[in-house]
This record gives C-alpha cells, sequence and structure tokens, in this order.
C-alpha cells in the first residue's frame, strides 16, 4: 500500500528533536505504519541530499531520486529486513542517481562525480572491463573483503571519496586531513584495487 | 562503461564500511586487520600439551582477566635529552640494524622477461645442508647469495592458462624468464609495494633526509615507531581513551621538521603488453611509507619487529603511556594472534585499573551498538585503551607481507618450534600436513572482521572452537585444534590470511623437498572431498584449486628442478617476446598486403573472416595443451583421454600446420607467427565492422554456434565423460556460450604497440598493378579506380580491376588510396621525388 503522503523536502531547521531508533522505524514499517516514512526522512533526509547532491546538480532530480528511494524502502520493507536502516535507502539513493545520471550530457555533469570516475577507470587496466557476469551485490562483497585488509585511514577516505562521492577536500575538511594526504591515499588503495581485481579474476582479461 | 560496473559494485560495499566512514573523527592508525574466522577448541581449559616441541614451554594460562595491576607503567622518568629504560628495568640495547643486504633499486634493470624493473633481493642464508622438521630429511639446499631478479610469475595457474587464451606472448614472456634449468632457481616472491618504495627511496636519499628521530646515531626500527607515536599523536587520535603518551620533545622537533609530501613520478611498464603508464603521485611521508623503505632497501625482515616485548624491552624512549605494559607483554609462549587481539585492548576499572576485555563486555557492547548506532559505538571506543604499540606492529605486519619482506620469517618459523605443523599427527612433517592447513583455510580464509566491535568481542572471547558436523568430515577434532593453533601462531608473523599462509609453507616445503606427484593431480583431492573443479573459476588460490602453479613451482625452485630437462620444442614454438612480435609483425603485415605472403585464410573459404580468428586462436591453444601449468593441462598430462582435439577438416588442420612458417624455424604458426596472423586478422575485420560491439557480437556468434571448434567447450565435454567413467561428481558448468576466452584476447592483442600503430606501417611502392615495375599505369590505374570504383576497385568487373594487394601497394604517402598517390607516382617517374 503507498503511503498517503506528499513529500516535500524540508531542511534541516525542520527536523523534529526526536527521532526514532531504527528498530522502532523498522518496526512501523513492518506494520505499515506510514510514520515509518516519516520517522526515515526526519533522521536520514540530510544524509540522503547530501548523497544525491555529489552525483546529481539539478534540484528537482535530487528530490525524485530521495522521494523514490523512500518509496522503495517502503516497498521492500518487509519482507527485507535490512541490519542497518541508515544505508539501505542511500543505496537505493545511490542506484536511482546513477540510473538518472546522464553521463554523457557536460552540461548536466556534476564535475566532483564525473572526475571520481574517471579515477576509478585506473583500477581496472586499458582495454579490459570488469566482468559483467559478476553481479553488483557480488563485487560490492569483494570490494568490501579488500577494503578491510587497507589500513583504517585509507579505507575510510576511500569510501568517502566513491561512495559519498565527496571531494578531496570536502574529505580533508571531515577528517582534518591535508588534501594532499587525502589524494595520496586514494592513489594508494586505487592501484591496489585495480591489482586486487585482476588477481581476483574480476576483470576481463 | 567498465567504471560504472565498478562504481555500482562500491556502492554495495558493506554497511559497516560505509558507517565507518561517516564517523567524524580523524581515521585512526590501528588497523582492523584479518583474523582466522574461526576460533579453536578450549586449548587453554583443554590444557591442550604438545602443541609445541618439548623445547618449549607449555602454553600457560593467561593473566586473569579480573587482574588488577597498578595504573601506573613501572617506568623511570625521562629527561628531555635521554631517555632511560622502561618497564622492566633491564638494560636497555638499541637494536642496530644491519647495513643493508638489498640492492639499491638503482641498480636493477628491466627484466626482459618481465618488462618491469625488477626487485632484487640478496638472500641472506648461506650454503648449508638442510632439514625440515619431522623426519623428512631433504637435500642440500643451495641458497644464492648474489642478487637475484624476481621471477614474474602468476600466483594462479588458473590466471595462466587464461592469460595464454588472451595473449599467447604474455607466457612467451614468462618461458624466456626460465631458460636452462641448469641449476635450483631462487624463488624471490613479489614486492607488491615496490613503486612506493622506490618513490619514498627517492624522496629520502635525494633530500638527505635525516630519518633518526631519536637521534642515536642510527635509522632503525625506533626510529618508525617514534614516528608512529608522532603521527598518532599529531592526529590528537580522541577514538580512543589511550591519549598516545607523551612524545619526547627531541623526537617530536625532529618529527615536525620533516617533510612530508613529495611528488612523484613513477613509471610503470605492464608485463604483458609492454605498456608504459606514468603515475603522477602525490606522496606523503607517513609511517607505511617509512616501513615500505625500511622494509624493502634497509634491512632484513626479523621476528622482533612483530613482538611487542621487543619495543617494551628495547625502545630506549619512554612515551609515558598511561597504562601498564605487563599488560600488553606477549611472552615467547603466548606469540599468537589470539593473545596479540586480547593484550591489544585493556578496559579501564572505575577504581582506575585495568583489565582485559571480557565477553560480557563484547555482548553489551555488541547489542547496545545495534539499537544506538555509531554515536554509541565511538564512546565505548572512548573507553577502549588501545596499545599503541600493537599499532605499530599492525603496520609492520601489513608492510612485511606487502614488501613480501615476510617472506623471510618462513624459514625461520618452519624451522622452529613456534608451532606444531604436525597436523595429522603421524609423527612427520609432510605434504599431507600442508593439505590439512588449506583444507583449513578453505574453511577460515581470515578474520573477516566487521568492526572495531568485533576486535573487542574477539578480545573477550573464550578460545573456543567451532567444530561442527561440516568440518568433521574432514577433520578430527584434534586435528582442527592443531590447525587452528597454527594459524594462530602463524598469523603473529605473517600476514593473517590464512590462504597466504598456506601458500607460503607449501612454498618453502616444495624448495626444500621432492613430493609424490599425486599432490599435483586435481582428482587427487576431489576423491577426497577436498575440492571440485571449475576450470572456469576466478578465485583457485587453494592448494586443490592451483596444483599446476606448485608442480610448476616444485620443478623450478624444487630439488628436482636441476634434473629437469628443457623441452626445445617448447622453446621453438613458444620462445619469443612480446617485443619479437612487435618487431615482427610490421614486416609480416606488409608482406601479407603485397602478396609476398598467404594471407591468414585458415579455413581457406577465400575470405577473411571471424571464423579465421576463431579458429587459428583454438588451434594454436592445442598446440599449447601440453605445457600449460593450469587445471586443464595438469588434467590432460595426467589423463590423456582428456586431450582435446577440436573438429576442423583436416584440409584445415594442414594448412595450420604446414603454411605459415614465415620465420622459417621449421613450425608453422608458432606463437609469433600465430600472434601475427591474429592481428592482422583483426585490423583486416576491424575495417569491416561498423564498430567494436558488431565485431564483439560477431565472435560471440561464431562461438556460441560452433562448440566443437572451441578448445574450452570440447575439454569440458570431455572432462564431463571423464567423470561418468571415474565416478567423479560432476563439476559445476556455466554457460556454454561463453566467449570469454576470445573475447579476452582481441582486446589484449589490440594493445599491442605494433597493433596500434598500424596506420602508421611502411606505406606502398607504387606498383599498383602488380607487374613488378612502377610505370603511368600504375598512376592511371589509381585514378580508374577512384573515378570507377564499379569497374576498378576490388570486385570491379574490368579484368585488370585493383586487387587488395594492389591498393596496399598504390598508397604511397600512407593517406589512404587518392588521386594524390597517382600524382607522386607521376612525380616519382618524372624525377622530380622519391615514391616515399
Amino acid at each position: 500500500m503507498v503511503p498517503n503522503v506528499v513529500f516535500i523536502y524540508r531542511g534541516p531547521h525542520e527536523r523534529r528533536a526526536e527521532t526514532l531508533d531504527d528498530a522502532s522505524i523498522i518496526k512501523l514499517l513492518f506494520e505499515r505504519n506510514e510514520q515509518a516514512v516519516k520517522e526515515m526522512k526526519a533522521n536520514y533526509e540530510n544524509l540522503c541530499y547530501y548523497i544525491v547532491g555529489n552525483i546529481l546538480s539539478q534540484k528537482e532530480d535530487q528530490e525524485e531520486c530521495v522521494n523514490s528511494a523512500y518509496m522503495d524502502v517502503w516497498s521492500s520493507i518487509p519482507p527485507n529486513k535490512p541490519d542497518n536502516l541508515k544505508t539501505y535507502p542511500c543505496k537505493l539513493l545511490k542506484n536511482c542517481a546513477l540510473n538518472r545520471k546522464k553521463y554523457n550530457t557536460a552540461a548536466k555533469r556534476n564535475p566532483d562525480f564525473s572526475v571520481s570516475l574517471d579515477e576509478l577507470a585506473e583500477c581496472i587496466p586499458d582495454g579490459r572491463s570488469v566482468e559483467e557476469r559478476i553481479s553488483d551485490q557480488q563485487l560490492g562483497k569483494a570490494i568490501s573483503a579488500f577494503l578491510r585488509t587497507q589500513p583504517e585511514k585509507y579505507r575510510k577516505v576511500f569510501v568517502r571519496r566513491y561512495w559519498y562521492s565527496e571531494s578531496v577536500e570536502d574529505i580533508a575538511a571531515f577528517y582534518d586531513m591535508n588534501a594532499k594526504t587525502v589524494a595520496t591515499y586514494l592513489f594508494r588503495v586505487r592501484k591496489k584495487l585495480k591489482a586486487f581485481l585482476q588477481k581476483e579474476g574480476y576483470v576481463d582479461e | 562503461m567498465s567504471d560504472m560496473k565498478l562504481y555500482r559494485g562500491i556502492n554495495n560495499i558493506d554497511d559497516d564500511l560505509i558507517e565507518e566512514a561517516n564517523c567524524k573523527q580523524k581515521p585512526v592508525i590501528h588497523h582492523c586487520y584479518a583474523i582466522a574466522a574461526s576460533a579453536a577448541a578450549v586449548l587453554i581449559a583443554a590444557g591442550a600439551t604438545g602443541m609445541f616441541n618439548n623445547s618449549r614451554p607449555a602454553r600457560k594460562l593467561d593473566i586473569s582477566e579480573n587482574a588488577v595491576v597498578s595504573e601506573s607503567p613501572v617506568t623511570t622518568s625521562s629527561s628531555d635529552a635521554e631517555s632511560s629504560a622502561v618497564t622492566s628495568g633491564k638494560s636497555v640495547t638499541t637494536s642496530c640494524t644491519s647495513s643493508s643486504t638489498v640492492s639499491s633499486v638503482s641498480d636493477t634493470k628491466s627484466s626482459p622477461s618481465t618488462g618491469r624493473p625488477a626487485t632484487t633481493v640478496s638472500s641472506s642464508y648461506t650454503d648449508k645442508t638442510e632439514t625440515f622438521i619431522g623426519d623428512n630429511k631433504t637435500e642440500a639446499v643451495h641458497y644464492d647469495s648474489s642478487s637475484v631478479q624476481n621471477y614474474d610469475f602468476e600466483f594462479e595457474g588458473s590466471i595462466i592458462m587464461k592469460k595464454y587464451a588472451a595473449l599467447l606472448s604474455s607466457l612467451l614472456m614468462l618461458t624466456n624468464g626460465t631458460t636452462a634449468h641448469a641449476q635450483q632457481e631462487v624463488y624471490v616472491p613479489e614486492n607488491d609495494d615496490i613503486v612506493c618504495a622506490e618513490a619514498t627511496k627517492e624522496f629520502i636519499e635525494g633530500n638527505d633526509i635525516d630519518l633518526d628521530l631519536n637521534s642515536d646515531g642510527t635509522f632503525d626500527i625506533f626510529d618508525i615507531y617514534a614516528f608512529y607515536r608522532s603521527e598518532i599523536s599529531e592526529r590528537n587520535d580522541l577514538v580512543s581513551a589511550s591519549t598516545g603518551g607523551k612524545i619526547p620533545e627531541n623526537i617530536w622537533k625532529k618529527y615536525k621538521a620533516l617533510p612530508k609530501e613529495y611528488l612523484s613520478n613513477e613509471t610503470v611498464i605492464d608485463p604483458e603488453t609492454g605498456e608504459k603508464t606514468v603515475y603522477h603521485g602525490n606522496y606523503t611521508l607517513d609511517t607505511i611509507s617509512l616501513l615500505d623503505y625500511y622494509l624493502t632497501y634497509k634491512t632484513d625482515m626479523k621476528t622482533d619487529y612483530l613482538e611487542p616485548d621487543f619495543y617494551i624491552d628495547n625502545c630506549k624512549e619512554d612515551y609515558q603511556d598511561d597504562f601498564p605494559y605487563e599488560f600488553i607483554k606477549n611472552d615467547v609462549d603466548k606469540r599468537n594472534m589470539w593473545n596479540f587481539q586480547k593484550t591489544m585492548y585493556l578496559k579501564k576499572n572505575d577504581d582506575g585499573t585495568f583489565r582485559y576485555y571480557t565477553s560480557e563486555d563484547a555482548d553489551q557492547l555488541s547489542e547496545q551498538f545495534k539499537s544506538n548506532g555509531l554515536d554509541y559505538m565511538m564512546k565505548c571506543m572512548k573507553q577502549v585503551h588501545i596499545s599503541p604499540i600493537h599499532g605499530f606492529i599492525q603496520d609492520v605486519r601489513y608492510i612485511a607481507h606487502e614488501t613480501a619482506a615476510d617472506y623471510q620469517l618462513v624459514k625461520e618459523f618452519a624451522e622452529s618450534d613456534y608451532a606444531d605443523p604436525d597436523i595429522d599427527s603421524n609423527g612427520k612433517f609432510d605434504f599431507d600436513d600442508i593439505v590439512k592447513l588449506a583444507s583449513y583455510s578453505h574453511f577460515c580464509i581470515d578474520g573477516n572482521r566487521n568492526s572495531f566491535i568485533d576486535d573487542i568481542f574477539r578480545s573477550g572471547q573464550d578460545y573456543n572452537g567451532t567444530y561442527n558436523d561440516h568440518i568433521r568430515e574432514q577433520f578430527t577434532e584434534n586435528e582442527w585444534n592443531k590447525a587452528l593453533s597454527f594459524f594462530d601462531t602463524a598469523g603473529f608473523y605473517f600476514n593473517d590470511n590464512n590462504r597466504e599462509i598456506v601458500r607460503y609453507i607449501a612454498q618453502y616445503y616444495l624448495i626444500n623437498n621432492e613430493v609424490d606427484d599425486k599432490y599435483f593431480d586435481p582428482s587427487y583431492y576431489e576423491e577426497k572431498g577436498l575440492a571440485q573443479y571449475n576450470p572456469r573459476s576466478y578465485n583457485n588460490d587453494e592448494i586443490f584449486g592451483n596444483t599446476g602453479y606448485y608442480k610448476h613451482f616444485s620443478e623450478t625452485y624444487g630439488p628436482a628442478s636441476a634434473r629437469k630437462e628443457e623441452s626445445p620444442e617448447f622453446k621453438k614454438r613458444f620462445g619469443f617476446t612480446q617485443d619479437d612480435i612487435n618487431a615482427a609483425f610490421p614486416d609480416y603485415y606488409k608482406k601479407v598486403k603485397t602478396g609476398v605472403l598467404p594471407k591468414p585464410d585458415i579455413d581457406l573459404n577465400g575470405k577473411i573472416e571471424v571464423a579465421d580468428y576463431n579458429i587459428l586462436y583454438n588451434l594454436s591453444y592445442e598446440e599449447y595443451s601440453p605445457y600449460d601449468y593450469g587445471y586443464i593441462g595438469s588434467m590432460i598430462r595426467r589423463y590423456p583421454e582428456l586431450n582435446v582435439v577440436i573438429d576442423v577438416p583436416q584440409n584445415v588442420r594442414d594448412n595450420f600446420n604446414t603454411n605459415f612458417d614465415f620465420n622459417n624455424n621449421g613450425i608453422s604458426c608458432d606463437a609469433l607467427e600465430t600472434d601475427c596472423m591474429l592481428m592482422y586478422i583483426l585490423n583486416d575485420l576491424e575495417s569491416r565492422y561498423s564498430d567494436k560491439d558488431e565485431l564483439d557480437k560477431a565472435l560471440d556468434t561464431y562461438y556460441a554456434e560452433h562448440p566443437e571448434l572451441q578448445y574450452y567447450e570440447v575439454f569440458i565435454k570431455n572432462l564431463e565423460e571423464f567423470k561418468k567413467t571415474q565416478n567423479i561428481e560432476s563439476t559445476e558448468q556455466q554457460n556454454i556460450a561463453e566467449t570469454a576466452n576470445v573475447m579476452k584476447s582481441v582486446e589484449i592483442l589490440k594493445s599491442y604497440s605494433s597493433f596500434i600503430n598500424i596506420n602508421s606501417l611502411p606505406t606502398g611502392n607504387g606498383d599498383t598493378n602488380g607487374d613488378g615495375n612502377v610505370d603511368i599505369s600504375d598512376a592511371v590505374l589509381i585514378m580508374q579506380y577512384i573515378s570507377n570504383p564499379s569497374k576498378y576497385g576490388i570486385n570491379g568487373s574490368e579484368n585488370g580491376h585493383i586487387t587488395d594487394e594492389g591498393r596496399y601497394r598504390a598508397d604511397v604517402d600512407g593517406e589512404g588510396v587518392t588521386n594524390m598517390d597517382a600524382l607522386i607516382i607521376q612525380k616519382h617517374l618524372l624525377g622530380l621525388c622519391d615514391i616515399n
């Protein structure tokens, strides 16, 4: 049943002082209580807009994707019961944003996102491609396993760059680090990821 | 777009990694490394003995979790100028590293076989007769003390096979690295961090940077430790309760004065394609890069560097840590990952005393984290005191593995009584024990820790096992416990990825011992239920999935290698480098275009089509079979009934075997000839298909429609029949329409420099009509061809129309056939210019 609410963007000042925890929100979702969506918005709206804003530059696209993510959460829980409610809509949101993204249209490109994509291309040897037969989830698991073998500082910077789609400068500010240090860490992890993808056979040879 | 695929994969990483990165505190220094996934049986409770040889004391019980220790470490006060002994009050000796036994990288040169800078490492071992643990006597093993080059050998045999399928030349380069096996070669593992180490070396030595932070007159591990302590202090790590102690002022001053950022341009040569890539790196001088530099160029690896007690007992500097060192010591009988983790985290009681974490603490933390989220976890972390010594050791262990410096410890580990490798308790260590260890690593790959909570949970957890019915099929309980204990100890010294440990131990064993050939038979493991084979599997890095690799390793580095005779046939057919092929292709291309050599019309239908590419590829793979060290080759050599013969007509096969020996070495379609022919065909096909996708589709379609011609498919079919006769359970099959190997070869061939530069190959000679002369009729034919292609084009109606070869010869300026070529020919005839 589709929730009978109108999704309107509300800024951070309108956030309620008290929010429910994830377990309670999931409980509401299982009860098909529309309050669940409102609670989710209250908890995670800022984060959602932050993430989608790193990928899509158009406000309308952002709103549409965020709302679409809430709808997807409502539709998929139950039967799904994610362990982490915060990242669950964020992943749905990113998928929506990636699908929406008109990469080849220069006018609508978010330059930072495009640069991060170009950087990731370094992880794939020239003339080759990531095995298309592997699902995104399988690849995600493999990359997670790889990231866990990396020093925590490298790992966190990498995730902020390529999951949160943040700029190097923003990452440096977030962690109170030097931007060049951030760039160094990203450089190293990309090289190691490249070797990992090749060794584990995730890259077409 | 392939990078979008990767991006989507990153979008699906585990939630805890996403949460972790959202933590606003600066990334902390301590690392969440993987540990063995499953805990062992209750060794301590069972009072297990015999785990170590009799020369070592039995494992003691751990310090009681509730033992109260004085809050203040037992240290003496230190002045700014000097630091005095810490904790134990023993006399302090500074460990001075020996002078470098490692060659400078600047002395290295590119390996002709690999095309990339080789790392040279001098072995520090001397000639002596070695014996291994147990009763196995070994032959005398001589370690070459001179610098040796890296042997560029892919770890996974399956990738060897795939890379041949994709690129014949890459394997040709490998063969150049193993010419005559006149003596046992020395195995040197690859330094994965060599690029970082080189850049750091260049920066440090190029700028004469003083790294003697503790000013004791030498640069050693304690200077790097000082750097590490300063680094975490500078970052003001707020995540844990430990404040990082206090940095002695002389060290702090030197640390702050160090330049830490630099640019570096590194050229990396792809060993497969020879392609050079220049990386413009912004480097930061940090603990990791210093360790890269130190372990690559400045010292041999020592077990001391991995032992907390070493730093506690020998570090002259007093960092005034706020917790007792006695709690974090790992005495000689407790050097294993379990105790390392247990002693890494301490909890401060309300009365200011310290204790270890208990499983009750961990259970409570875990539940609270789930319900209250990251913030609560972070607050909990602030209650945790993390030993900076352990944090540093984790960095050392990580970089030791990345640089392969830890391989130097394998000998010491294997020949000491650190851990009992006789897993099956038959009184000797042999390859059956290695098989047991490999099987264990199949169950327990690594720790796969999810979060800091996992660390806490494991440190508080009792040392118990997960022996269950599933495991019972492969292990007795005693075997399981022994394997766990072995890895628990081995993880202390090596990167605690169990499969990597197995690889090290297996390699060391094979260097020193000959083993029964059955251990290289994939069926041996299938029959034991240890493995089921999927020849197309990507992740075959257990022993069972890589028997070909280990057999080849044994033949190359083991005691029997000196007796191995090189196959002259192999060298003749495959003894070419990528440079050889790049040099040969332009000449081949021109000769085919001008009709001097026959076109690579393999299927003899008068046309160059996708069929020629596919059949040539598969026939050449047939020739490679006897030398393939992957799964397929291993099986075929062992069971000849699996040999692959693709179903081509005999005249096609005769054509392949007879008509293409253009380098006159007596072998038609050797690797050089095959690659040149494949590139020619590919270039021709590309000019006729509108885009890459269309060509790919054509290749895919041919593959799917002709399974009887596909090497892989024929092998799979033979294997299924074979397994039926052997009563072995069938392996998993993938889509028979897979064209992966053929498609992969296309991409790799296109990366050859000679293929890339095909358009700049030498131009024609002007003899458009092919009569052997260059005269006005050639210029006329060009103009006729351009103005009236229906009559004078390649398929023109007129006799004497231009041919394909004629068109090539007509293109004297390399710009395609135009009226300008006709003009040049006329000018040449008037003596006004040269043809080219």
